[in-house]
């Protein structure tokens, strides 16, 4: 009765001092907004990987330190919450001065966001003394500031700035490698990669210890289209029916299915699909079914050598590894390897990769002059070298030296697109070519197992697509008439927003122009283009 | 003009005078009127919504295009413009309804009454044709062709009836056709689209047209011209520049004119320093300088 009482008492002291700590919390923030002698930015992430709020945290310190009077405030919220949180924040006019940007819906970008596309063309003030003083902030970065969700192709607005770009890479267990290889090389070829592969496997019998080559999960299934579209390069030529060299992922790989043009049972994809099943051999039995958090667990309990991963994961694996981790990238055939080379170009290209991790300026910021200076000194060639640095992620500025550790992310630029591949093209695809998966990829199945799942329902799949697809690109073109017309009436006062009108036509005719060119196809081949 | 006809038929005396004096008060509101329209500006109080309606804010848009029709009901040329605003906003509000977009085509009818050849008035017909074309649910080219030939038959010169001239050869130069009929379709179309003025018109005209000729395989010394007219007129997105500079130097070289391709592989690697093609694009380079050697 009386062991009771007390903790009834308990509780409710813990409850009171958690109320009073939040209140005094609540309380200090406002009086220090309110504060006319303190200005403070705040700005919201969910990339919650150690390194990179430390990276950011040493970034803020030395804006501070430039400007004292400016408090620079970081709020890291998890991943599985930011959207709604963030959303709540837009909605309630409570959100941060920058906030990371994310698919956001073009309505809620203009309501809720700054657009930021007129001072990107000029110079960066805080790349002052560098190569990049006088180029005009946007040329500083890799991509050219052309890619969502930093910018929005049915609004022509840039809303982001971004930190990084990503890639994917083999992670592995130096010491582990070390134990089974000797003072082997890591892989520098394919051969290398198998016999590594192969020796990981010997090793774990001889030693009765369990311990695989590669540790996968439905998430990284990449590993394995990445060396199916290898054996796919050479038929890029054959989907290029515009003369633009384009790769994979082009709605004339899918006419190109339909016409026969391409089959899942010529020789470039069957040969595809049995690389894919030799190397899934390597990894767990049943890898389609688990998540990334299992393979990422198997990997650092040491129970793998390698994993794939994106190097977003990087700080992860580098923090939390209790053994020594190294980067390569993953060795594809070469064009003179004895059975896979005949299909091959050559490497693949990471020339044209995307920025990410933008930071996008809310309405609602009280000092938006100085949040967007602070997006300059953090996107600096300076800054951005300080965040890569601490964070181990690749710099989206250009000519940033990379450090060691990273050295591994360096994206593959001599090198050809990609060919085409079986599981891009939209749900209706991806959800017949998952479902099979384990045909391919389990010790029981066989490429022809797949191949006979997949074929009779692949073109189907295929013209839901197309037809999906057109029925997207009536909306967006749909969507701009009124744009247009409204941006027309507006240029006769302004005459800004004639640039805008041409754009938005070029943008409307180029699509429209696929629109009908995907429904002649269609209706060529006796398929009807709408359900 | 009938009314003026009608007056001098009639014979003299008071009410021939009243006539004639009613269609001459007409004929100079009109004039007045049409005037008036073919330099509208848009009306201060409606800027805000014409900005809704730039930002896709469609709802919005629609909420104060109403209001302005109720306030402004006795201010013809305010009344006009917003019920043309009202109009280019039912098109798009969500969710999309038949009734809505009806309502859009008796309102850009409304518009036309008042003056059809006027900006305001041809732009409302050829957002009818737009209508017909990507709007409805059951879309009717048959029907949006019509009004685009009428638009590029009667007012030429105007930016958006070429651009429905635009329009037009995108529906019908991607309908099926027996090879024969395709080139001559394909060929008439082209020499037709001489009048186009309007650099808008133009880059939708020759980038069309260099897609239809590679994509139906049809003439690629045409598919260059018309590649040659763009890069002349200017393309603003980057991704659409460079498959542009691509297009033209492998059209170039399939067509076996080195120098040409030699020159736009290198105009591609000077001005685009991150591209997936770059490294294809080396190694073309690198195979047409040994050839040509």
């Amino acid at each position: 009765m009386k062991w009771e009482k007390i903790s009834q008492i308990f509780g409710l002291s813990l409850v009171a001092i958690c109320f009073i700590l939040a209140l005094t919390r609540v309380i200090f923030r406002e009086v220090e907004s309110r504060d006319p002698n303190q200005i403070t930015i705040r700005f919201a992430h969910w990339q919650l990987e150690g390194t990179v709020p430390r990276a950011l945290d040493a970034l803020a310190a030395e804006y501070m330190k430039l400007h004292p009077g400016i408090k620079i405030e970081q709020i890291r919220i998890p991943n599985k919450v930011f959207a709604m949180w963030s959303t709540t924040q837009l909605v309630g006019e409570t959100a941060p001065d920058l906030i990371q940007m994310q698919a956001l819906a073009a309505d809620k970008l203009v309501r809720y966001m700054v657009p930021l596309t007129n001072y990107v063309y000029e110079p960066n003030p805080y790349n002052k003394g560098n190569e990049f003083e006088n180029i005009p902030w946007r040329d500083t970065f890799f991509d050219g500031l052309v890619n969502a969700p930093s910018y929005n192709e049915n609004l022509l607005e840039l809303y982001g700035i971004p930190q990084t770009m990503h890639v994917s890479r083999v992670f592995y267990n130096k010491d582990l490698f070390k134990k089974i290889m000797g003072d082997t090389r890591i892989p520098q070829t394919y051969e290398e990669f198998q016999a590594l592969c192969e020796a990981v496997k010997a090793y774990s019998k001889k030693t009765d210890t369990i311990v695989i080559p590669l540790a996968a999960s439905r998430d990284s299934t990449g590993i394995g289209w990445t060396l199916f579209s290898s054996q796919t390069q050479k038929l890029t030529s054959k989907t290029d029916s515009i003369n633009a060299l384009r790769g994979k992922g082009l709605e004339e790989n899918k006419i190109a299915f339909l016409k026969n043009e391409l089959d899942i049972a010529s020789p470039e994809y069957q040969s595809g699909l049995r690389i894919f099943r030799e190397v899934s051999q390597y990894m767990q039995s049943g890898y389609t079914t688990l998540n990334r958090e299992d393979a990422a667990f198997y990997f650092l309990q040491g129970r793998a050598v390698m994993t794939m991963a994106g190097s977003w994961d990087a700080s992860t694996y580098f923090s939390q590894s209790p053994f020594n981790v190294g980067v390569f990238t993953l060795p594809l055939p070469s064009p003179n390897h004895p059975d896979y080379g005949r299909y091959v170009l050559g490497p693949i290209t990471e020339a044209g990769l995307q920025s990410s991790f933008s930071f996008g300026l809310s309405r609602t910021s009280a000092h938006p002059e100085i949040a967007l200076d602070f997006l300059k000194f953090i996107t600096s060639k300076h800054g951005n070298e300080t965040f890569s640095k601490i964070a181990k992620w690749l710099p989206a500025v250009r000519n940033v030296p990379l450090i060691d550790i990273i050295e591994g992310f360096k994206p593959v630029s001599d090198g050809f697109p990609s060919g085409p591949a079986l599981s891009t093209w939209g749900p209706d695809v991806d959800r017949l070519i998952n479902n099979n998966l384990y045909l391919l990829s389990d010790p029981n199945g066989s490429v022809e197992k797949f191949t006979a799942a997949i074929k009779p329902y692949y073109n189907e799949a295929l013209i839901s697509e197309a037809r999906r697809n057109l029925r997207e690109r009536l909306k967006n073109s749909a969507r701009m008439d009124s744009q247009i017309g409204a941006a027309s009436q507006l240029s006769l006062t302004d005459p800004s927003d004639q640039r805008k009108v041409s754009m938005l036509f070029e943008a409307q005719n180029f699509n429209e122009a696929g629109y009908y060119y995907v429904r002649y196809e269609l209706k060529k081949l006796g398929i009807s283009p709408d359900n | 003009m009938r009314i003026l006809n009608h007056s001098q038929t009639s014979s003299g005396g008071l009410l021939a005078s009243l006539l004639r004096a009613a269609g001459l008060l007409f004929l100079w509101v009109n004039l007045c009127l049409n005037a008036y329209a073919q330099d509208q500006v848009p009306s201060p109080q409606l800027k805000p919504a014409w900005d809704d309606a730039a930002k896709l804010l469609f709802e919005d848009t629609c909420i104060k295009f109403e209001k302005a029709i109720k306030d402004y009901a006795t201010d013809p040329l305010v009344l006009r413009e917003a019920q043309y605003g009202l109009a280019l906003g039912l098109i798009n509000k969500q969710p999309k309804t038949e009734g809505n977009l009806n309502r859009a085509n008796e309102l850009f009818d409304t518009v036309q009454k008042t003056s059809l050849d006027d900006n305001m008035g041809i732009s409302s017909l050829y957002y009818q044709g737009r209508i017909y074309e990507v709007h409805r649910a059951k879309i009717s080219e048959d029907k949006a062709l019509a009004i685009y030939r009428d638009l590029f038959t009667k007012y030429p010169t105007h930016p958006l009836a070429q651009m429905a001239y635009v329009k037009y050869g995108a529906i019908s130069l991607y309908q099926v056709l027996p090879p024969d009929e395709k080139i001559k379709q394909v060929l008439s179309y082209e020499e037709q689209g001489g009048f186009l003025t309007s650099p808008d018109a133009q880059r939708g005209f020759h980038s069309l047209l260099s897609q239809v000729y590679t994509l139906q395989k049809l003439n690629p010394d045409k598919t260059l011209d018309h590649l040659f007219a763009l890069e002349k007129v200017g393309v603003s997105s980057v991704d659409a520049r460079k498959d542009m500079v691509v297009r033209l130097a492998e059209v170039s070289r399939l067509q076996n004119k080195k120098t040409l391709a030699i020159f736009y592989y290198e105009k591609f690697l000077n001005d685009y320093s991150w591209d997936s093609r770059r490294y294809s694009i080396q190694k073309r380079l690198e195979t047409l300088k040994g050839t040509e050697l």
